[in-house]
């Protein structure tokens, strides 16, 4: 007994060290939010898990919800200052004091002043030395994927959100990017195997249905694209993306009356005013315009809202087309300066403005009948063009196009064909809901090359 | 006739009783005892195997998918039919996406989530089809055991080596070897029940394996450990003890060898990883374990198969070096097949039948070893019942087998359709189950029992060869030259009473010569009445410190158990005998067997000491016969006395011989004198007694016939012989006008006169009465009163006044006066009728003293005077044979 009794004993503080152990590993983690207010704690996480969906306005309530119920929160203020440009909040910031904060909390928000203040370089670094104390912060990581993804970086982004995802699988965000990001680069398949597994993972939201739709519409699969617009619409009948892409699709499909039909759709809905407000609505009816060759129309619509679409490229063909070759000009000029202007936007911003200028000005030399020289500018566009969401895939067709057209009026027949065959293997709908304006294009330049045959002189000056 | 043994001739060994120095790792083991640990480490080990055993068997969520092995995607091998898999949907060439809306990236994640899900769950799982299309199916989840047969297999033969190695262990926990090769089975068991089985990936799964891993890690050092000390390591401690650099290096290994033998596989993990680590690929993994970890463990079952070939060469008996063999064999058929499977084969379905199979080899043989060959130094007693059991199941089996057997055989025919097919079948059974069982019985009764039928019968020749002896030296010589033999003794020792101490007869010199005789100890043995460990005395209230140290003194000598020698009548001595050789104790029954030996041994001593003793008395019979014969013959024949006088005498001794006498002296004016005598003392004291009295007086008598120097002379003659004895002695003579009756009286009772009136009266008692021989000098004045013719005077001893009736009543004077008076006739007919008298009281009881009678009388005046009496004759009776 003697020599079982010490046994005991060891076994016994062994028992009850694991007990322990797993006692406190049981106890619930303290929240990773600095908060006084659970109320405002759970808000804020509403938000989180909205933004997550995509669900804009959803989430821009919960957060506002957060201040109000502690107008100390600080990171509910970085969301609003951050997503939603609430300068109260932005200033709100300056304020913190970041000792009572956790290390994700004060990372977030010195980034986030950092880049405001202009800092970006320092703003990396900061970013960098707090993942490399804290490699697994799916936020953190999150962050600085965006960040590369911003910076045109998307091998690095590529690797950044796969790194996510291997350490937080349900970190879905990633999945969409990656997706995004495949679409971009022209991955088709692999980007709807993303899509596809985004909406296997969550079935119940609707950006991944939408992000699914998307890929549809750039790859010609409209009644496919249609019905994952719809199973977005099905799970948020208020998800303006989807409604937004639902009547672009209807556009791009030919079907003009629809999409008429469903502008209306997302103009009755109030979620999508915010929306709209951004020149959505004016760049719609244009587009509608456009496809339906209604060229004048379009530009009057141009014309009674161009504060809004100095970013379209549509408004300059219009011009074009309806002979206003000053406005044209203007246009062209407008969207230069835009850009040197808006020196903060990020990379990706710059690349498809300097895209959507190459665009404008190889237009306006196939106007005046130089399609060489046009040629070389469209194929200069389509280099900076990539396939991304929120349509910007759909100017990189639209830029082949007008690339195909300059390449057949230059006589190189081959590069023309090789070009139409490329946009057929991606899209063979999309040309035919352009064809119209692309003929009056093509028209114009060849009468502009007719009459420089016959005169033997350049293209007409540009106006002083 | 002495019984003693030269205790030179005594088989044994003794030399081997105090144990040798211990090499080092036996001293620090007797420093540190690790078996509580090692207990603690088992309970463990045990612990986890079954987690490990439960977590294998515990019914799991399962979807029916057999994933494509070596393939980095979940492509399906196959799909279970009848799963929730087949039912969903699923089809080999399909790839597994996603489930429960998780992205999966490898096999342990989709088990991993699998497992936290429960049975009967439906999941949605993204699949690609082989035409490349991504769809959505739903799976039921049913109920799977990851663990199979095989695996079954592989936790029966871990966990029944691990059972061995805790039997073992608890049977002889003090011992080296037993303690290393628990530990070696604790680790063979983790190593294969917690590493060679699917993962589960569930929550105990990253522990189990682990352990599994770490077990793995020291098997090959435990595996060298155990073949290196087992069963003893004979080889090392010779090595040790060599002179020269070889003994120092092989010092030095033991004191530091053994850390270093268990650091060795660490180092080599650790070299394997950095190796891994520098070239940036991984190595090949078998088992969770490195190749090179295994190669290790091919080069140490190796190097410990040698060692144990080492240490089996330096065995004592043939028995172990047996044993040693078949381990070897088993170890080598057992071990090889799975180390070659494990470093060669790939394949999990060939390792099975080709590596681990043949694993049940290592414990059957082990098992095989210590049941047969008793090694470990255990014995196993097997019951018989258990073994019939086992026989007759077998035996039932073999008959179910055969039964179906014919069914299957017969299934169809025209045989079987009969009625009469079960009868035939039945009545085969009856007939020959019991004829085919006995067949079956006698050679594991052989096998098993075989050694314990050959000690019976050679206890039992041993035996009737002891009682065959008479001789007991030829017993003592016999019993402790064989009996050591029989059970494989070091040595036996027989201790026999002499006198108050117990003296070494027989065994080896270094036993103590003499023992003392302890009365508590001798108490215990005799209520015991079985050989008894010396342990087992302390444990007893005997609270004797001499026993306690006697036993102490014992047990330093080698001796393990202790028996008396007794018969019923007396008790002989003590028979100690050592522990077997190897060191294994004497078991239950082997001490049986040795008791009734040793009862055997007790007869025949006995008998040979009755004999020895019959043979004495006989010759001490003998030797009274022929001294009662001379005692007799002293005493004459015909007695002369004076003329005129008649005399007659009667001696009876009590035994052969006696203190009684009577003799004729010549008297001092001529003729004879009677004296009679009565030695204080009977039997053979009295007798030599009154042979020195009866010289006495006649050598004294012839110098001095007068009564009373001659009584003084012969008073100091035998005072000075010494020894307490003294004679009463009475003296009858005639004085010199043959008118009186002259007469001495020392120390006997007064003389009886009987006149004619026949009337008995007392004669004057002289006035120095004392007894010859009493005092340093006496003074003995003889007394002479008349006696008238016809008249009887009547001398006599005590012992006629003192024989006694049955009852217990003395004869006495009164008697003897009656008697005296009432028997008619002369001195013949007075001495015979008073022994008739004395007849008739006593009835023929026994006779405690001796009687003397001497009667003497004047002739009557009718005979004529001058006749010269027959020279007073009379007859003088010499005792009775008392034989």
């Amino acid at each position: 007994m003697n020599k079982v009794f010490p046994l005991l004993i060891l076994l016994l503080v062994v028992v009850s060290a694991a007990m322990g152990g797993l006692y406190l590993l049981s106890r619930p983690q303290p929240p990773p939010w600095t908060s006084d207010s659970r109320q405002a704690l759970e808000a804020f996480e509403q938000g989180l898990e909205a933004l997550k969906k995509r669900y804009l306005s959803e989430a821009h309530e919960h957060f506002e919800r957060a201040v109000e119920l502690d107008p100390d929160f600080a990171m509910a203020h970085l969301f609003l200052a951050r997503h939603w440009r609430q300068r109260a909040s932005a200033e709100r910031l300056r304020a913190v004091d970041a000792s009572r904060l956790t290390p994700r909390e004060a990372l977030f928000i010195r980034y986030y002043l950092a880049h405001a203040d202009g800092e970006h370089d320092e703003a990396e670094a900061m970013l960098a030395r707090y993942l490399e104390s804290h490699p697994d912060d799916p936020f953190a990581l999150s962050v600085a994927c965006d960040a590369s993804w911003l910076r045109l970086d998307w091998d690095e982004a590529e690797r950044c959100y796969q790194h996510l995802l291997e350490r937080h699988p349900n970190w879905v965000e990633a999945q969409n990017r990656l997706g995004y990001l495949a679409m971009a680069r022209g991955r088709f398949d692999e980007a709807e195997e993303r899509f596809q597994s985004y909406v296997y993972i969550a079935p119940d939201q609707a950006n991944p249905h939408d992000s699914l739709g998307e890929l549809y519409m750039l790859l010609g699969r409209y009644d496919e694209a249609e019905e994952a617009f719809r199973e977005a619409l099905a799970r948020r009948s208020d998800f303006c993306p989807s409604l937004q892409h639902l009547m672009e699709l209807m556009i791009f499909a030919g079907e003009i009356d629809r999409a008429r039909q469903a502008l209306a759709d997302l103009e009755a809905e109030e979620a999508c005013r915010d929306v709209l407000k951004g020149g959505l609505r004016c760049h719609a009816e244009v587009l509608l315009s456009y496809a339906a060759g209604d060229f004048e129309g379009g530009w009057q619509r141009v014309e009674s809202c161009s504060e809004r679409l100095y970013r379209s490229v549509l408004p300059h063909r219009l011009a074009l087309l309806t002979g206003r070759r000053e406005d044209a000009f203007e246009l062209e000029e407008r969207l230069r300066a835009g850009v040197a202007q808006e020196a903060d936007l990020p990379p990706r911003e710059h690349q498809w403005h300097q895209a959507a200028l190459f665009h404008v000005e190889a237009s306006r030399l196939l106007a005046d009948g130089r399609p060489a020289a046009a040629a070389e500018l469209f194929a200069r566009a389509d280099e900076l063009s990539t396939y991304w969401g929120d349509s910007q895939w759909a100017f990189k067709l639209y830029n082949r196009l007008g690339w195909l057209t300059a390449l057949e009026l230059a006589g190189r027949a081959q590069e023309a064909k090789a070009l139409r065959r490329k946009i057929a293997a991606i899209n063979p709908r999309f040309a035919s809901v352009f064809h119209a304006g692309q003929e009056t294009l093509a028209e114009l330049a060849r009468q502009a090359m007719a009459r420089s045959d016959g005169d033997s002189a350049e293209s007409a000056p540009r106006p002083q | 006739m002495s019984i003693t043994t030269p205790r030179a001739e005594v088989a044994g060994d003794p030399s081997r009783v105090r144990p040798r120095a211990a090499p080092q790792f036996t001293v620090m083991a007797a420093r540190f005892n690790p078996t509580p640990l090692l207990l603690l480490f088992g309970l463990v080990a045990l612990g986890l195997a079954g987690l490990s055993i439960g977590d294998m068997f515990l019914p799991r969520p399962y979807d029916g998918v057999v994933l494509e092995t070596d393939n980095p995607r979940l492509v399906v091998r196959e799909v279970i039919p009848g799963s929730g898999a087949d039912r969903a949907g699923i089809r080999a060439g399909d790839e597994i996406i996603g489930i429960a809306r998780e992205i999966i990236h490898d096999y342990e994640q989709a088990a991993s989530l699998l497992n936290r899900r429960r049975i009967g769950e439906e999941l949605p799982y993204l699949v690609k089809t082989t035409g490349g299309e991504r769809v959505e199916r739903r799976v039921r989840l049913d109920r799977r055991r990851i663990g199979d047969g095989s695996y079954l297999y592989v936790c029966g033969v871990a966990v029944s080596f691990f059972f061995l190695g805790l039997f073992v262990l608890v049977r002889q926990p003090a011992q080296h070897a037993s303690q290393v090769f628990f530990l070696l089975s604790g680790l063979f068991m983790l190593a294969l029940v917690c590493r060679l089985r699917p993962a589960s990936y569930s929550g105990v799964d990253t522990v189990v394996l682990s352990i599994g891993s770490l077990a793995m890690l020291f098997l090959p050092s435990a595996i060298l450990h155990f073949y290196l000390v087992f069963p003893r390591p004979a080889w090392l401690q010779v090595a040790a003890e060599s002179p020269g650099r070889t003994g120092r290096l092989t010092r030095l290994a033991l004191r530091w060898g053994w850390p270093m033998l268990y650091a060795v596989p660490v180092v080599v993990l650790v070299a394997s990883v950095l190796l891994e680590l520098a070239r940036g690929a991984p190595g090949r993994r078998l088992a969770g374990s490195p190749a090179a970890s295994w190669w290790l463990l091919v080069i140490f079952v190796l190097l410990g198969l040698f060692a144990l070939r080492a240490n089996a060469r330096h065995l004592g008996t043939a028995r172990e070096r047996r044993g040693v063999l078949w381990v070897l064999v088993g170890s080598l058929l057992g071990l090889a097949p799975f180390l070659i499977a494990m470093l060669v084969v790939r394949d999990s379905r060939s390792l099975f039948w080709f590596g681990v199979l043949p694993l049940i080899l290592v414990p059957i043989t082990f098992t095989y070893a210590i049941v047969r060959f008793q090694l470990f130094d255990i014995r196993i007693i097997l019951r018989r019942s258990l073994l019939y059991t086992i026989t007759t199941v077998i035996v039932t089996g073999v008959y179910a087998f055969a039964i179906a057997g014919f069914n299957a055989a017969f299934r169809g025919s025209d045989l079987a359709s009969s009625s009469y097919f079960p009868v035939v079948l039945a009545l085969a059974i009856v007939l020959l189950f019991e004829p085919l069982r006995r067949r079956l019985q006698d050679p594991v009764d052989r096998f098993f029992f075989g050694e314990r039928a050959r000690l019976r019968q050679a206890t039992m020749q041993l035996g009737e060869a002891l009682t065959a002896k008479v001789d007991p030296e030829a017993v003592v010589r016999e019993l402790v030259e064989k009996l050591p033999r029989l059970v494989d003794l070091r040595f036996a020792a027989l201790y026999l009473l002499r006198g108050d101490a117990l003296e070494c007869v027989a065994g080896p010199d270094h036993l103590p010569a003499t023992l003392p005789l302890l009365p508590p100890l001798q108490r215990f043995l005799n209520r015991r009445r079985r050989l008894t460990r010396l342990d087992q005395l302390g444990a007893l209230p005997i609270r004797s410190p001499e026993v306690a140290a006697m036993a102490r003194q014992l047990e330093e000598a080698g001796v393990e158990a202790i028996g008396e020698l007794a018969s019923s009548r007396r008790w002989i001595g003590l028979v100690l005998l050592s522990e077997k050789r190897g060191r294994m104790p004497l078991e239950r029954e082997e001490l049986e067997l040795l008791q009734g030996l040793l009862h055997q041994a007790c007869l025949a001593l006995e008998t040979g000491m009755l004999l020895a003793e019959r043979t004495q008395q006989a010759e001490l019979e003998r030797e009274l016969e022929i001294a009662a014969r001379i005692q007799a013959d002293l005493n004459p024949g015909r007695l002369c006395f004076a003329a005129g006088w008649e005399v007659a005498a009667v001696c009876q001794p009590a035994r052969d011989v006696g203190g009684d006498f009577f003799a004729q002296l010549p008297a001092p004016a001529g003729g004879a004198a009677v004296v009679y005598g009565d030695v204080s003392g009977k039997s053979v004291s009295g007798a030599l007694m009154m042979m020195a009295a009866h010289e006495a007086l006649h050598a004294l008598a012839i110098a001095e016939p007068d009564p009373g120097r001659l009584f003084a002379l012969t008073n100091r003659r035998l005072y000075e012989l010494g020894r307490r004895r003294f004679v009463a002695l009475g003296y009858l003579g005639v004085s010199a006008d043959g008118e009186q009756l002259r007469y001495l009286l020392a120390g006997q009772p007064p003389l009886l006169l009987r006149r004619r009136d026949g009337r008995v009266s007392e004669l004057p008692l002289p006035p120095h009465r004392i007894p010859v021989g009493a005092l340093a000098n006496g003074s003995y004045q003889p007394i002479e009163v008349p006696v008238a013719p016809g008249e009887i005077v009547l001398g006599y001893s005590d012992g006629v006044t003192e024989a006694a009736a049955p009852s217990g009543e003395f004869f006495g004077e009164e008697r003897l006066i009656e008697a005296l008076a009432s028997t008619a006739g002369g001195p013949e007919e007075v001495v015979r009728g008073v022994e008739r008298a004395i007849a008739a009281f006593t009835r023929g009881g026994p006779q405690y003293d001796d009687l003397t009678l001497v009667a003497v009388g004047r002739l009557p005046r009718s005979r004529p005077p001058g006749r010269r009496a027959a020279a007073g004759a009379s007859t003088a009776r010499r005792p009775e044979s008392r034989s």
